[in-house]
């Protein structure tokens, strides 16, 4: 038995000789920087790969049918998507397409909100009553999500929000239009955040101006932009501070 | 992961397990032109699978190991498998490392060991080269083979007894 172990002890010991096999120094420094230095080709490939993965069904006569006609009526479904309505079938495909190419930036979030403002308004002129619910909701939702976007560029990029504030202003104004069409509010609480969101931005700018030297046409302007202000008039507010800033020179 | 993040990830496991790895290959492969070759594939494969997206490695040991095996299999299915003769293997031996004429009795040993692990079977030799080369611990094999702690124990201790039979 001991002897058994001693055996067993001096085998180990000599199998652990081959710990000595090592790769040489300068190899190992040349095959990583390789393929280190291989990272981008290798980057592309990899998500070229999921794509030729895919397409390696090609090869089989069943599978090109099949993706034609997948092609063939994505195409088309595509088409007819673009001038679907909130409350249509084709309008989720719309929808995603739009949130996947336009991102979900300040920006974009305003521009999807002016679209749907667009359906809202197609929607209450053709008098489409069965998309009305839809459209609202789908109206009230990009609101929201421009709103809150909005609101985040007036505290880390006031001046960029000042320029897309226009863009809200004409959202609001298309909004009352639309309401005054209907004889009834789109949503109070909406409403209410795009309110709070423009009389954010012009006590921004209020303070900005009171720290500036204004010639005397521009204090008149900035009167009046207070005035509007203490009226909760936040729109026309802003107007008054848009003039101001072009009569800056 | 963006690339700045893997190549920093690729290249702790590459500095890591190169050694172990390319050991593990020359072992199979006896040339260490081949085993430099087929090293390089198997960090290459592990980057590229670093790079996939959403497709994270639980162990990279394992994961190494597991490619390693595939690469070697692959090579023998592509050619056929031809006898490596003692001049050719004393010669890569010699290219190791730095032999000074004491250590020419030890690299005799190193050969005489190395030619016995070649002729075990392919399960035995990875069990020898894992459990006393590379020190991996018993659940560490475990997870490289996907067995039970018990058949480990068990392989290594027929896979020594396999050895001394070739070497005495």
């Amino acid at each position: 038995m001991e002897h058994d172990m001693e055996q067993e002890k001096n085998l180990v010991q000599k199998i652990s000789l081959l710990k000595d096999i090592q790769p040489k120094s300068n190899w190992v420094l040349f095959a990583k920087t390789r393929i280190l230095a291989d990272s981008e080709r290798i980057y592309v490939d990899a998500r070229v790969g999921h794509l030729v993965s895919y397409l390696r069904y090609l090869e089989k006569p069943a599978f090109v049918l099949s993706a034609m006609t997948f092609l063939v009526l994505g195409g088309v479904g595509y088409q007819v998507s673009q001038n679907s309505l909130p409350g249509d079938a084709l309008y989720s495909l719309r929808s995603a397409i739009e949130r996947a190419t336009m991102g979900s930036d300040p920006l974009a979030s305003l521009e999807i909100a002016q679209r749907r403002l667009e359906d809202l308004k197609k929607v209450v002129e053709g008098n489409k009553v069965r998309n009305l619910s839809s459209a609202t909701q789908e109206f009230n939702q990009s609101v929201e999500t421009a709103t809150k976007g909005f609101l985040a560029l007036v505290e880390n990029e006031p001046k960029k929000a000042l320029q897309v504030s226009r863009e809200l202003v004409q959202l609001q104004r298309g909004k009352t239009e639309i309401e005054q069409t209907l004889g009834a509010s789109l949503g109070e609480e909406e409403n209410s955040e795009l309110q709070n969101a423009t009389r954010i931005l012009v006590e921004m700018e209020f303070a900005d101006l009171t720290t500036r030297t204004l010639s005397a046409e521009q204090e008149e302007l900035f009167k009046q932009a207070v005035s509007a202000y203490k009226e909760q008039r936040y729109e026309q507010a802003l107007e008054y501070v848009w003039l101001i800033a072009n009569n800056a020179d | 992961m963006p690339m700045e993040e893997t190549n920093q990830y690729f290249s702790q496991l590459y500095d890591q397990y190169i050694t172990r790895i390319y050991r593990f290959v020359y072992l199979k492969v006896s040339s260490v032109e081949t085993a430099e070759d087929l090293s390089s594939e198997v960090f290459l494969r592990l980057y590229k699978r670093l790079r996939e997206p959403g497709r994270e490695i639980q162990n990279p040991q394992a994961f190494l190991y597991q490619i390693a095996r595939n690469v070697v299999a692959d090579h023998y299915r592509g050619r056929r498998v031809t006898t490596i003769s003692i001049e050719k293997t004393t010669i890569e031996i010699e290219d190791i490392g730095d032999p000074t004429q004491g250590q020419a009795e030890v690299n005799l040993e190193m050969d005489r060991i190395r030619q016995a692990l070649s002729q075990l079977q392919d399960d035995y030799q990875n069990l020898i080269i894992w459990r006393y080369i590379d020190e991996l611990t018993v659940p560490e094999i475990a997870q490289i083979i996907g067995k039970s702690e018990g058949n480990i124990r068990v392989g290594v201790s027929r896979a020594l007894e396999a050895l001394r039979e070739k070497i005495t």
